[in-house]
């Protein structure tokens, strides 16, 4: 049923009014949140970020999960990313120092190889990420919409009773 | 841009994450760590009237109790009312750093009413456990040739008792070489022809029939299998012969060895006899055997609670590591020039006493307790007094370090004024009536390995005479004991790879071992009757056990040699018997002829 909710509320995201922008800023607060490889004061700001401003829930789950599979694979490739941040750069050390003794930031636990790895990391993509989605959802209402519609799973999710159940419920909330 | 609705979820979301548990916080946490305390300390904490002030960064309990996980109905120790002053900015870093406890009343091995004894989950044990206290007996670590008195029966018998005599095991020794010597006959034996294949040569014997002779071709037959026969008979004879020979020269040896054993009884007795007339007994027995039971359970009440710090750390590092993370969870890195912090560090503790209310107290210090000391490389340094109800007063002061390649406690603890009334000192079968001690000890641990001294000093002493026993040997030590009336004595104690070795002295060592040297050597000429007695019957014991299994040995042997040897003799006379049955049974002409051919089968 979630799977369903969401599958169908990312479809009518994708053609409804809400703009490319709110889906895509949507998509990549989902990366860092997928990204990160354990529960953070990092991830518990990006999910009060997407609650407060007005971007897409539905994208946000679908690259959370879609980064949290990307994220899972590359880990070690993360910590030696970190790795270099933390020990390697010596420039950087003031900065680490400052997060990891300051009250709160800590709780960030930047001074940690695959935490830092996978938030610069993710920092690092969010441009191209941002603007590859917000790219690919005008191709895809401009191209790809109509033919997405007319494939039969499309037709038999929206002639599911299930789907005009939740319709109606929407409707009516 | 912003999410109304959005932003009325995060306020809901925070209200219910962080204002309602403020409101209900004390209980949380008092429950909380009530649960915790319990599961690290395996038996029940309970706290009472737990209050959090963030304001005044302070916490406050009535009163904490811990169960002592190895006697649940003891509390390792309570504390009255306390406060604590936390940094609650590093509780924002997930540290907990406590500049300053005051604990009020904190009394050591309280009794309980109720068990504290919880259900403990069954954990694979990961740390390395700590060694409990040595118990093995000093004593025994210098025993050679030693005798231990016992004060209330000094005579003859049992110090030769208690003498250890070489004779026995070599004895023994002897009988393992008998057993071997018997195992290596008896397997030549086994080689022997079993009865199977007797029977089969038997049955070859009685198949040579004469009668049916009726050409010397037949004749050559029988004569060839009488021969064969009789070879085969000679070899197994010879076997016999040899084994015989074996078992007749190794008895021959072992028929000496009574005269062996008379020789080493006697050099037991000998040296029973020598040691005897010289008193028998060393100063280092007496002090040793009256002070260190004593000792040795000073020191284990010791190790036993350093024993439980060295767990309690152990387990605190080990959890840290064991925290569970979905994903890969990367290293922490830390860096030389920041604050670093262990996940707990209490760095003072005050101790203090409402002494109009309580007969015993604790009073003083402890500075650093932290649960990584390899971070904040600080020592905890323990620094008590108190008294216990009236009976002692002490002074402890110690530095515990775990941090380095090895755990170190240097403690030293000086208990005065200690009531020695009723006391009982192990060997001298008389109560304290009246006596004032002190002991000063200090010990020094590093990894398992110990050094230390124990000096216990005792004054104003009086002997309750009428409570002994009224035996013989009590006598002796009754006119010792009525003239004492102070001890002093001295310990040096050394434990590594898990022996203790302690050197004890004390002033009652002179004392006693003259007296008693005294009276042993005025019953000298009836020590000597004992002993010579004493000797002649253990010898003649011991010479009469190993005669007898010798030729009980031997016996075996050669019966079952003896047997085999006289049945292959009548076979060989029967097989003599049959080849002259054959030769009469030919006519003279057919000897001739078969001269000849017999040449060659008897060359």
């Amino acid at each position: 049923m979630i799977w369903l909710k969401i599958f169908s509320k990312l479809l009518k995201a994708l053609q409804s009014g809400s703009s490319p922008k709110q889906l895509s800023a949507g998509f990549v607060l989902g990366m860092f949140l997928g990204m990160t490889p354990f529960l953070s004061l990092f991830s518990f700001i990006i999910i009060s970020i997407t609650i407060i401003l007005n971007v897409n829930i539905s994208m946000f789950i679908l690259g959370s999960l879609i980064f949290g599979i990307i994220g899972y694979m590359f880990d070690s490739l993360f910590h030696h990313f970190g790795y270099f941040l933390l020990v390697d750069v010596s420039a950087l050390e003031s900065l680490w120092v400052f997060f990891v003794d300051t009250p709160l930031l800590s709780l960030l636990r930047l001074n940690n190889t695959t935490n830092l790895g996978s938030i610069v990391t993710s920092f690092i993509f969010l441009t191209p990420v941002y603007f590859a989605t917000i790219y690919m959802v005008i191709k895809y209402r401009t191209r790809i919409g109509e033919k997405v519609n007319k494939l039969k799973i499309t037709k038999i999710i929206k002639g599911s009773k299930l789907y005009s159940i939740y319709q109606k419920v929407t409707l009516i909330g | 841009m912003f999410r109304r609705n959005g932003i009325i979820l995060l306020l809901t979301i925070v209200v219910f994450l962080f204002i309602l548990p403020t409101l209900f916080l004390d209980s949380i946490i008092e429950n909380y760590l009530e649960e915790y305390g319990s599961e690290q300390a395996g038996a029940l904490v309970e706290i009472e009237g737990l209050t959090i002030s963030f304001i005044h960064s302070k916490i406050e309990w009535d009163q904490l109790i811990v169960t002592d996980s190895e006697n649940p109905m003891l509390n390792l120790f309570e504390t009255g009312f306390s406060t604590m002053d936390i940094d609650i900015p590093m509780l924002f870093s997930r540290k907990l750093l406590v500049p300053n406890i005051e604990i009020l009343d904190l009394q050591f091995q309280t009794n309980r009413e109720k068990s504290g004894a919880i259900n403990k989950k069954i954990k694979k044990q990961t740390e390395k456990p700590v060694q409990s206290p040595d118990t093995e007996n000093p004593e025994d670590n210098q025993k050679d040739n030693e005798i231990h008195v016992n004060f209330e029966n000094v005579n003859v018998d049992s110090l030769i008792d208690q003498m250890e005599m070489k004779a026995p095991a070599k004895i023994d020794s002897l009988k393992s070489l008998y057993a071997n010597a018997s195992e290596q006959w008896h397997k030549e034996l086994d080689q022997l022809p079993d009865d199977q294949q007797l029977d089969l040569l038997e049955d070859r014997i009685n198949n040579i029939n004469y009668k049916q002779i009726k050409s010397a071709d037949d004749l050559k037959k029988i004569l060839s299998e009488v021969s064969s026969i009789k070879k085969e008979i000679s070899g197994i004879i010879n076997s016999n012969k040899e084994i015989k020979d074996m078992v007749t020269h190794q008895t021959k040896d072992f028929k000496k060895h009574p005269d062996l054993v008379k020789q080493w009884v006697e050099n037991d007795y000998d040296s029973a006899s020598d040691h005897l007339s010289s008193g028998g007994f060393s100063t280092e027995n007496l002090a040793r055997m009256i002070f260190g039971d004593e000792i040795i359970s000073q020191i284990e009440e010791y190790q036993s609670y350093l024993s439980k710090g060295r767990k309690y750390y152990t387990k605190f590092n080990s959890n840290e590591k064991s925290e569970v993370v979905l994903r890969g969870d990367g290293q922490d890195i830390y860096f030389e020039n920041m604050q670093h912090y262990p996940v707990a560090w209490i760095k003072n503790i005050e101790l203090s006493s409402n002494s109009k209310t309580k007969k015993s107290y604790i009073i003083g210090s402890v500075k650093d307790i932290s649960t990584h000391q390899q971070i904040t490389k600080l020592p905890t340094v323990i620094d008590i007094s108190g008294e216990a109800e009236g009976l002692c007063s002490y002074v402890a002061n110690g530095e515990i370090y775990y941090a380095g390649s090895n755990p170190k406690e240097d403690i030293d603890v000086s208990i005065n004024n200690i009531l020695l009334k009723g006391y009982e000192f192990k060997g001298i079968p008389f109560p304290v009536e009246n006596g004032i001690g002190d002991i000063q000890s200090s010990l020094h641990y590093l990894g398992d390995n110990l050094s230390g001294s124990v000096h216990f000093n005792a004054t104003q002493l009086k002997f309750n005479l009428d409570a002994g026993n009224k035996k013989q040997g009590s006598m002796i030590i009754r006119e010792i004991v009525q003239n004492i009336d102070k001890i002093d004595m001295q310990a040096e104690i050394e434990k590594s790879n898990r022996t203790l070795k302690a050197h004890i002295s004390s002033n009652l060592d002179d004392i006693f071992k003259s007296r008693i040297d005294d009276s042993v050597k005025a019953n000298k000429s009836g020590t000597n009757k004992q002993i010579a007695k004493r000797k002649a019957d253990d010898t003649q014991k011991y010479q009469d056990e190993i005669t007898s299994e010798v030729s009980q040995l031997e016996k075996q042997a050669l019966d079952k040699l003896g047997i085999s040897e006289a049945e292959y003799k009548g076979k060989l006379k029967q097989l003599d018997k049959l080849k002259k049955e054959a030769e009469k049974s030919i006519t003279d002409k057919q000897k001739k002829e078969l001269e000849k051919k017999l040449k060659n089968i008897f060359r």
